[in-house]
């Protein structure tokens, strides 16, 4: 996942010319056409100006003293200092402009992107790992944002800069510009040639402190263990060697990196020393306005040549970063809501599947025709081995992924002709591992349904047995959790995930019951509660627990990919071989061995 | 020492302290720069020199010196160059070497109540960014500030010597400068911090979001969701764009100021020429104080990063010498003895403890464990029974009350001896990213291949074992191949056979292993058990029955005692969830029966 962030290689997965997605990522820059161009403008007017004022010295020495001209050398004086205050605020104006087209253009792009991404089908989070995700939302258009915001400026004004130094030279004197400007292949020349050392060294850095890092990560984590063993000066002789190792590559890198800048200022006095040996030979030809402004020319050629030397691995770095977005907005959305949908009503909530044939994206087929009705108001617990459909079956349900034919009812409407809103409204969904949002419990228990009222909200919590600990809190309903609800226990969160549902208040109701067990105390809490969470609904549960499954009105028993038991408990023992075996192994896990 | 205790000097003192082992490189590095700044000034000189000396009086007789003047200065000067940033990063990246090397000494020592205090993460970020931010003022920023104070003298007296009607100039110059880039160090990076916080924020918004889908699909909460996320973003572009506003404010202000006066000086020492008031004000010095009056960007530049510089290192040298100097609060007494274990009678003798002083977690206790018994330990969880069996290695020292091994107080012995002489297999089983063999030796790196393959055959790890594909050199965890929870469980417990301690602590380190696999292996341990104590601390029932006696534990208390028997009469919780697993294994033998 880390190793993603640095990609600066294209993937290859598309094959798109850089045309393509440069055309792409205007398309978000349409809407400030005109900061665009006034932007364009700055930079132009912004890096000629900044060139200007070095002539008006020529003409104060060459010109003004000689001839004793106060005041035009006041007049020559006060027009630099005007010069260069106007480069000040244009160069402002610029940076101002052009952070914020690339800034807004990429906030809508991640605007887009996250929006996107919540409407994705369940589909997409099974291929795509979240660290994935998220670092497509956050640095890759980080990257590009950059790119946009410093490199891409930098260049334009850098190659303005170069030749205007160079015109500039060359109208001022073209002797002594060619001669001066000599040094220019050898400067590009240097630039080109260090690349490759200081790639391959920063990288060697780069791995060798992520080596520290683990290392120091590990034994934090594992401190208990080398406590137990008394092992600390192992460790400590370990670490030693890698953070010692770390220091010695960082040494490496060192002697090469401040080789850098002295090279380069080198190579730029040569230049000087060119231009003083050419004119102090010629010296009848050349005045002191001319070698002074020739001289003030030259120490500015230095950084532009830098940044065009640096531009191209940025430049490659942003395109791959860009691809990688164009892909994530262009893949399509595999779920989507029909074009004329109507709002879902529930009455009995009776769920028909009717010939439902289902294939995973990598083709596999799953359901082959798969049809069962389920009666409205009843219990029915889904059990089977991992990966015979339990999950996929309810998610179907819930419009996580779409059938690859046949289709789904409830009361009589496909679900494919109804609003998701209404959807969501009357179908809720419980998953296997409760995930609670950071923010207050609040916050977690009316998540996803407008206006509560309180009253609703005290009674659920109090049916559920919440209202002990919501009351044990320092802030009780206010009490932040922490992210994932890391600082509550899992029955604890079970519950909330519960009083959440039951706040919802859905006609349909489809449960994942975890599959670790709980302990001792806290399976009884929540056994109570899930009774008050299914009276008088419609409930599908993948059934993990001895007790739900003996108390489901129907259960269904799901072998790769078809339900190949069906009836109630005591009817599946006495004839459902692979119930019974099924719940014979349940049994075994829970009890003691035949002695 | 808190963090409190470190203000802006007492950082500075601390850091001075623990790089004074470099100092030799320090000094090094800082005459260099010294004399790279004077070179740089000096080719400032030369070149006014040579309009002076050839240009004016056009006499190219003497023309040669000057370049080769120059050229030698350069050389000279990039040599200093290098060997500025050569020995300062050199002192540097050694200044935190040691401190790194220390760090992890300390971290390794530290008890585990204060490292609990904060997250790893954190802790990880004091050894790692932290030390990088005091690396870069050591061997950069600080000298930077040197560096900046010595341009302004230099420049200073240049334009002294020169003519002093400039130092007009020049102070009415400096203090405009100072506040800008004091302005520039103080601003910028707190809002470069918060925008990097906010970058956070979106980012664990966007990760917590995705890790909750199927939540969010399930309650139609998508829009809702994206729109809290756009919230997010936006604080980050309003942030991005005020940071662009004192960018390009500030510094670039100060050279506009700086251009403007050297433009001045030429002005008014143009009038000087032209008048002839001031006597042996040449042209060519004119042009030097105009180079040097334009050099005076660079200092403004350097101080702003000083300032900078300053603000960060405080920051994290706090966060830093407070872990240094922070006091071990589980170390040996001065006149610790080596713990001497005849029997292993383990004894609570009225223990209490609390993290923070409010809460007891754990009240009042009292209980002896006897030689060559197997007791177990029942709660729910976190009804402190994992606090409890970490008080016997030391992990956590009681508020009030002792524990005692064989009479002897704990707090007593040397931390080593007593850790060594118990075995603990905690309740998250940690495993080291290296090889099953690596991991099982773990506490005996010496261990023959007997030894390893004798532990893993205990604890029922041998089969699975086997069957990696490279069998004991297989390597696990983040860089290898990951295990179930049930394998990782059992590799723990061969760890902790292997060294075969007196006293052996199990803390739930079953939960995962499936119930039949679990009874063999406790077969296995009952069977080291000659001359061993062993403890059982567990949530689940099936795990209690291989016990002699049985300890309840709800709420830090001790509620039920005894044997399995005595537990059965007293009508209590444990007698509840016995009858509640009884009637599953009645109805299991009732199906078996048919």
């Amino acid at each position: 996942m880390r190793g993603r962030f640095t990609d600066d290689r294209r993937t290859g997965e598309v094959a798109l010319s850089d045309m393509e997605l440069l055309k792409f990522r205007l398309g978000y820059v349409k809407q400030y056409k005109a900061f665009v161009f006034l932007a364009l403008a700055t930079v132009i007017a912004g890096t000629i100006i900044n060139l200007l004022p070095e002539l008006y010295l020529r003409v104060i020495f060459d010109e003004d003293l000689p001839q004793g001209n106060i005041g035009n050398l006041i007049l020559h004086g006060g027009l630099m200092i005007g010069l260069y205050l106007i480069s000040w605020l244009i160069s402002f104006l610029n940076s101002y402009l052009v952070s914020y087209i690339g800034e807004n253009s990429t906030y809508n792009m991640r605007h887009d992107m996250f929006r996107k991404m919540t409407h994705q089908s369940q589909a997409f989070f099974d291929k795509n790992k979240s660290g994935q995700i998220n670092s497509r939302i956050t640095n890759d258009v980080e990257t590009l944002s950059n790119f946009l915001g410093s490199s891409f400026v930098d260049i334009i004004s850098a190659i303005l800069q170069l030749v205007g130094i160079i015109a500039i030279m060359v109208y001022l004197d073209v002797e002594l510009g060619l001669i001066s400007l000599s040094i220019i292949p050898l400067m590009v020349l240097l630039a080109l040639f260090i690349r490759g050392p200081i790639r391959r060294i920063s990288q060697k850095s780069r791995s060798s402190v992520a080596e520290v890092t683990t290392t120091m990560a590990e034994n934090l984590s594992g401190a208990k263990v080398s406590k137990a063993f008394a092992r600390e000066k192992v460790n400590q002789q370990e670490f030693d060697k890698i953070n010692r190792k770390n220091f010695e590559i960082n040494m490496k890198a060192t002697s090469l990196f401040a080789l850098i800048q002295p090279l380069f200022v080198t190579i730029s006095a040569l230049s000087t020393v060119i231009l003083m040996s050419y004119t102090g030979w010629q010296v009848e030809k050349y005045s002191v306005g001319t070698i002074t402004t020739f001289n003030a020319y030259l120490s500015r050629f230095f950084f532009p040549v830098i940044i065009l030397t640096a531009f191209y691995s940025t430049y490659q770095s942003a395109l791959a970063s860009l691809e990688r977005i164009y892909v994530f907005l262009k893949t399509p959305i595999k779920v989507t809501e029909a074009k004329n949908a109507v709002p879902l009503t529930v009455e009995e909530g009776t769920i028909a599947y009717e010939s439902v044939r289902f294939a995973y994206d990598n083709g596999v087929p799953l359901f082959e025709g798969l049809s069962v009705t389920i009666k409205g108001k009843s219990t029915t617990a889904v059990v089977g081995a991992t990966g015979a459909g339990k999950s996929t079956f309810v998610k179907l349900l819930a419009r996580f992924y779409d059938p690859t034919s046949g289709k789904i009812t409830i009361d009589g409407q496909d679900i494919k002709t109804v609003s998701f809103k209404s959807l969501r409204e009357h179908v809720g969904l419980v998953p296997q591992t409760p995930f609670l949002f950071k923010g207050t419990i609040l916050h977690n228990l009316t998540y996803g349904t407008e206006s509560v009222p309180l009253e609703k909200i005290e009674k659920v919590v109090k049916m559920l047995g919440l209202d002990r600990l919501i009351n044990k809190l320092p802030n009780g309903y206010m009490t932040e959790i922490s992210e994932g609800g890391a600082s509550l226990s899992m029955g604890q969160r079970q519950l909330i995930a519960f009083a959440r549902l039951l706040i919802h208040d859905p006609e349909i109701l489809i449960l994942d019951e975890a599959t670790s067990s709980l302990d001792s105390i806290s399976e009884v809490k929540v056994q109570r509660a899930l009774e008050h969470v299914i009276s008088n609904r419609t409930a599908i549960i993948i059934a993990h627990r001895l007790s739900t499954i003996r108390n489901a009105d129907r259960i269904l028993v799901f072998q790769n990919g078809r339900i190949v038991e069906d009836g109630t408990h005591e009817e599946l023992l006495e004839n459902g071989q692979v119930y019974r075996e099924l719940y014979l192994r349940q049994l075994e896990q829970l009890t003691m061995p035949n002695p | 020492m808190s963090e409190a205790d470190l203000g802006v000097l007492k950082v500075q003192k601390e850091l001075f302290k623990s790089s004074r082992k470099e100092a030799p490189f320090y000094i090094l590095g800082i005459g260099a720069m010294f004399a790279g700044t004077q070179l740089s000034l000096l080719t400032s000189i030369i070149f006014g020199r040579f309009v002076d000396e050839v240009i004016v009086p056009k006499d190219a007789s003497r023309f040669w010196l000057y370049p080769i003047l120059f050229l030698l200065a350069t050389l000279l000067l990039s040599f200093m160059n290098y060997c500025n940033r050569y020995f300062n990063d050199k002192g540097g990246y050694r200044t935190i070497y040691r401190l790194r090397d220390q760090m992890f000494k300390k971290i390794q020592s530290q008890s585990l109540n204060y490292l609990s205090t904060e997250t790893p993460g954190q802790v990880l970020a004091k050894t790692t960014s932290d030390l990088d931010v005091i690396r870069s003022y050591l061997s950069r920023n600080f000298r930077v500030g040197l560096n900046a104070l010595y341009y302004y003298i230099s420049i200073g007296l240049t334009i002294y010597f020169i003519e002093k009607q400039f130092l007009l100039v020049y102070f009415t110059l400096l203090p405009i400068l100072f506040i800008i880039s004091a302005y520039y160090g103080r601003t910028v990076r707190p809002i470069i911090k918060l925008r990097r916080e906010e970058f956070g924020k979106m980012s664990s918004d966007i990760q917590e979001k995705v890790e909750g889908i199927e939540v969010i699909k399930a309650f139609g909460a998508e829009d809702i969701e994206t729109e809290t996320f756009r919230q997010k973003a936006q604080n980050y572009l309003d942030l991005y764009l005020k940071t662009v506003i004192i960018r390009n404010l500030s510094i670039p202000l100060a050279v506009f100021i700086v251009s403007a006066a050297s433009v001045l000086v030429v002005i008014q020492g143009g009038i000087l020429i032209i008048n002839g008031t001031v006597a042996g004000l040449t042209v060519g010095e004119l042009i030097l104080l105009n180079l040097f009056m334009l050099q005076l960007r660079t200092p403004t530049r350097l101080f702003g990063n000083f300032i900078v510089g300053i603000n960060s290192v405080t920051i994290s040298g706090r966060r830093v010498f407070s872990l240094l100097h922070s006091e071990e609060d589980i170390k040996d007494e001065p006149d610790a003895k080596p713990l001497i274990i005849q029997e292993g009678t383990i004894t609570f003798d009225d223990v209490s403890f609390s993290f923070d002083g409010r809460i007891k977690i754990l009240d009042n206790l009292n209980f002896t464990i006897e030689v060559g018994k197997t007791v177990a330990i029942l709660g729910s969880s976190r009804s402190g029974k994992s606090t409890l069996i970490q008080h016997i290695p030391r992990f956590y020292d009681p508020t009030e009350g002792r524990i005692l091994i064989d009479g002897q107080d704990i707090k007593q012995v040397t931390v080593d001896t007593l850790r060594k002489s118990i075995g603990i297999v905690t309740q998250e089983t940690f495993l080291f990213s290296r090889s099953v063999r690596d991991n099982i030796a773990f506490g005996k790196p010496d261990a023959t291949d007997e030894e390893i393959k004798e532990a893993a055959r205990l604890a029922r790890a041998d089969e699975f074992i086997e069957r990696l594909p490279q069998g004991y050199d297989t390597i696990i965890g983040e860089r290898g191949i990951t295990l179930s929870g049930g394998q990782q469980q059992r590799l723990a417990i061969a760890r902790c056979l292997l060294v075969r301690p007196k006293i052996l602590i199990f803390d739930d380190s079953t939960s995962s292993i499936d119930a039949k696999t679990e009874y063999e292996l406790h077969k296995e341990i009952s069977g080291l058990l000659e001359g061993r104590t062993i403890l059982i601390v567990t949530q689940k029932l099936s795990s209690v029955r291989f016990a002699e006696k049985i300890i309840v534990l709800d709420e830090g208390e001790i509620i039920e005692e005894g044997t399995h028997e005595q537990l059965m009469e007293n009508r209590g919780i444990y007698k509840e969830i016995v009858q509640t697993q009884t009637t599953f294994q009645l109805e299991k033998e009732a199906i078996a029966k048919e």
